[in-house]
């Protein structure tokens, strides 16, 4: 069995006012808090990559729960903005940049806002398949190199950080089995040009009509009812998604967490972010996460406590 | 349901707090703007509209949709 052990994070110290930020738009405030949720947004500075936060991630990862660099046997890297354009993958630097012994394996995986519940799938097979005993899970997605400080549909949104996740034969997390959900014919909602289009309509509609569905036939799938559920963790696009959502659902709100008031949307991060602070807590045993985006791809999954004998 | 009827449903599913009244010729002139909302509101009113009456406008019309006037237009 592979657990979900330990998550450590990386945010950047550098951050932009979001509200001053507004004020280019003719924002109020008031939209800003309450409808995208980012008072701040952290920004990576300009002569650092990908590589940097996702080492950072790392390192702080194995400072703070004891994780020596000698235990790693695969570095996963959640990423769309690698460092050279992904060439060479950002894994590959960050094993250079920590100096991990020869014998890691290291890929990178192209995917965006879904891309954490891929992620552990993908790399909890890997594991199994190799025989792996400890693996790192990394999302370093700095969308502030593509976005472009001018355009009101992205500029207010998105911050930078870094995630790293323990992957081990030892944990309390079980990772389940996900859905999984692809709409290539919808691609063009998210598109990175010369910086990053977004058609801000498509993707709220994208989210509202099948990520509360995609969510309802995970519980459905394996026999859970949403009350069987401590935390839904969804992917933290703005406080207007996790509205719009959380309606649709119609569950108990209370099992929703929204937080992006420092960190505005970190696509890949968003939702280790919030699983860092709470798989930590005894009092939860089942968290439902689901990410969605870029793609257009959306993912499901569950993580659940082992249950001690 | 009528039209005017499926405005103020979408308004009341979107949890946006309008109340057109279709007797009141200024309700269907005020931009959207001036009844206070924003463009997130708006991708809530329409996902809301969509389900009601079974039609979602295309995005070419959805940035030529400036008031209540524009909404019965396009939606009748």
């Amino acid at each position: 069995m592979i657990y979900l052990k330990a998550i450590s994070n990386y945010i950047p110290s550098q951050v932009i006012d979001n509200i001053e930020n507004a004020k280019a738009f003719s924002e109020s405030e008031s939209f800003i808090i309450n409808k995208i949720g980012a008072r701040q947004l952290p920004r990576l500075p300009y002569d650092e990559q990908a590589s940097d936060i996702g080492s950072a991630a790392v390192r702080a990862l194995c400072d703070q729960h004891g994780l020596n660099f000698e235990e790693i046997e695969a570095l996963v890297v959640i990423t769309q903005n690698g460092d050279f354009g992904g060439l060479p993958h950002t894994s590959a630097i960050i094993h250079g940049k920590l100096g991990l012994p020869e014998q890691v394996a290291c890929f990178d995986i192209g995917l965006g806002c879904s891309g954490y519940v891929y992620g552990l799938s993908i790399l909890k097979a890997h594991m199994q398949e190799m025989g792996f005993q400890n693996a790192v899970l990394v999302t370093a997605d700095p969308y502030s190199k593509i976005v472009d400080s001018n355009d009101r549909n992205t500029s207010l949104l998105f911050g930078d950080a870094a995630t790293a996740s323990w992957l081990s034969v030892n944990g309390e997390w079980e990772i389940q089995r996900p859905l999984l959900a692809t709409n290539g014919q919808g691609y063009s909602a998210l598109v990175k040009q010369e910086s990053l289009v977004m058609d801000g309509r498509s993707v709220f509609n994208f989210a509202a009509q099948n990520v509360p569905d995609q969510i309802n036939n995970y519980l459905e799938k394996f026999n859970l009812v949403h009350d069987d559920i401590d935390l839904f963790l969804l992917h933290q696009g703005s406080a207007a998604i996790i509205d719009v959502i959380t309606r649709k659902l119609n569950y108990s709100k209370d099992k929703f967490i929204f937080d992006i008031e420092n960190t505005g949307n970190t696509v890949s991060s968003s939702i280790p972010l919030l699983c860092e602070r709470y798989i930590k807590e005894s009092r939860f045993n089942k968290i439902v996460i689901s990410g969605f985006g870029v793609g257009l791809s959306w993912a499901t999954t569950l993580l659940s406590k082992k249950v001690s004998i | 349901m009528n039209i005017f009827e499926n405005i103020n449903t979408a308004f009341s599913q979107a949890n946006i707090d309008v109340v057109i009244d279709s007797e009141q010729q200024k309700d269907m002139t005020r931009t959207f703007k001036e009844l206070g909302l924003d463009s997130l509101d708006l991708f809530n009113f329409f996902l809301e509209l969509d389900a009601l009456t079974g039609k979602q406008i295309p995005e070419s019309e959805f940035d030529k949709i400036k008031n209540i006037s524009d909404v019965i237009e396009i939606y009748k």
